[in-house]
């Protein structure tokens, strides 16, 4: 009896404190921080304000459920300009995840468009995470934030990025949680960032030298010229969203959410 | 009495919830109501835009006076579109004066159909009040020429959709893609000037052919 009411006691403290805090459900509480980007030759680092992240990527029964809201996002209404022709090709129909609909249910939705992903989000009221909000969240490991430097750590990635994507996606949340309690920031998908058309790319294929200056207004430092060789992960997803348009629906590309601290 | 704190927590929690969603649905709904009344003040005398307009975004920015406008105000002529900032040294007064030169090739009846549209990418700076200054100092007439102010989001997402890449890199400058968009009269991207070596003698054709068109 004594040990019920201490539970008690715990779970109500518990419950006060997710009142006063206010954690989206679902989401983790990221304190401020400073990385240091792959791209940043300077040695200037960038510092993250706290806010609130997805621990899981947006599933497909999530993105089913927006759909179903939202007529306008379905694969038959979505309009050209927002999304491109592959836009949820892995779902049957508007409405009908098809014949694997068990089992993708809770695998990360993919074929995407950033328009799509947004308007999510502003459906959830939340919004996608910026480029350094997510790069500094999946900085981390297991044990600590700054773990991009840690060899095996970026080596799991890397093997990740060099295996085929499988036939079909596994469910959100099969890993251990990083240093954050988020899940899945690698291992699983690529994810769409709000300001994904922040990095430039044109200007740095060697054929392009010509045009390098043309590319930049003022002189200043280009994301792929000044990579910091280290961190070749980094560098593929920074080629990967300097390569993407927003009506670009991309098999393993997907999202999560994140909301600002009021 | 526990029980009782717990369900007090509960539905204080949940009132919280509740009251911050009613809050965004408030906004949403005024969203919904600006963009109605806007549409009203126009009289486009179209129907839908096309599944390719950009003018499905829908978004308000302010003009040089300092008006609120929808995108859509746009509609009906064919735009000539760049994101620049004002106090951009070297590629923006390139740009401006490559539109200039547009400007001057286009017939005069194929100048009537056209609009000159510069979106600042630098709200904190260029106010209406900066671009307005702008615009007298480069002869940018109202005929003719559209300054646009809006928020970063706005911004962001017309840059998302015309392929458009900036970033801020330091306090007073940004790098960002040269590019000069020209949209159909019903808003359709359709054609893309992407280096500023080229003449404008493409541009000027294809702004030809979408004012026939």
């Amino acid at each position: 009896m004594k040990t019920s009411c201490r539970l008690l006691f715990i779970v109500s403290l518990v419950s006060l404190w997710g009142v006063a805090s206010a954690q989206p459900k679902g989401m983790a509480h990221i304190e401020r921080g400073t990385y240091m980007p792959f791209y940043s030759s300077s040695g200037d680092s960038v510092t993250v304000e706290p806010f609130f992240m997805d621990k899981y990527p947006v599933t497909n029964a999530d993105f089913l459920a927006f759909v179903k809201e939202n007529p306008e996002w379905r694969k038959s209404n979505v309009k050209s300009i927002f999304a491109e022709e592959g836009y949820l090709k892995h779902w049957q129909g508007d409405l009908n995840l098809g014949p694997k609909a068990e089992k993708i249910r809770s695998s990360p939705v993919t074929n995407v468009s950033w328009f799509a992903a947004r308007a999510y989000a502003k459906w959830k009221g939340k919004r996608l995470p910026t480029l350094d909000e997510w790069e500094y969240v999946a900085s981390a490991n297991q044990q600590k934030p700054l773990a991009s430097r840690d060899k095996e750590f970026v080596q799991k990635i890397l093997d990740w990025y060099s295996k085929p994507n499988p036939d079909t996606m596994p469910n959100v949340g099969q890993k251990k949680p990083n240093y954050h309690g988020v899940y899945d920031m690698h291992g699983l998908i690529w994810e769409w960032v709000q300001n994904f058309n922040t990095v430039f790319i044109s200007g740095a294929s060697r054929s392009d030298q010509g045009e390098l200056k043309q590319f930049y207004c003022a002189a200043g430092s280009s994301a792929a010229t000044d990579a910091d060789k280290e961190n070749y992960a980094a560098f593929l997803r920074y080629s990967l969203r300097g390569s993407l348009e927003a009506d670009f629906s991309v098999g393993n590309l997907g999202f999560r959410l994140a909301k600002d601290i009021e | 009495m526990k029980n009782v704190t717990i369900l007090t927590l509960f539905v204080a929690g949940s009132l919280f919830f509740s009251s911050c969603s009613e809050e965004e649905k408030k906004q949403q709904d005024k969203d919904t109501k600006d963009n109605h009344s806007a549409h009203s003040n126009m009289d486009m005398g179209t129907s839908e835009p096309s599944d390719g307009s950009i003018y499905h975004i829908n978004s308000r920015w302010k003009n040089r006076y300092g008006t609120t406008i929808n995108i859509d105000s746009l509609k009906g002529k064919v735009q000539i579109l760049a994101m620049v900032y004002t106090s951009c040294e070297y590629a923006c007064p390139r740009i401006l004066a490559d539109m200039k030169r547009i400007q001057d090739g286009l017939p005069a009846q194929v100048l009537g159909q056209t609009n000159f549209t510069i979106v600042s990418i630098d709200p904190a700076r260029d106010t209406p009040g900066k671009l307005k200054q702008f615009a007298e100092e480069n002869d940018l007439n109202n005929e003719h020429w559209t300054l646009l102010h809006g928020n970063n989001g706005n911004i962001l997402e017309l840059a998302a959709l015309l392929g458009f890449r900036y970033k801020r890199i330091s306090e007073t400058d940004f790098t960002h893609s040269n590019l000069i968009t020209i949209l159909n009269k019903k808003g359709e991207v359709i054609y893309q000037r992407k280096k500023l070596v080229e003449k404008p003698t493409e541009t000027i054709k294809k702004v030809i052919e979408a004012a026939s068109g």
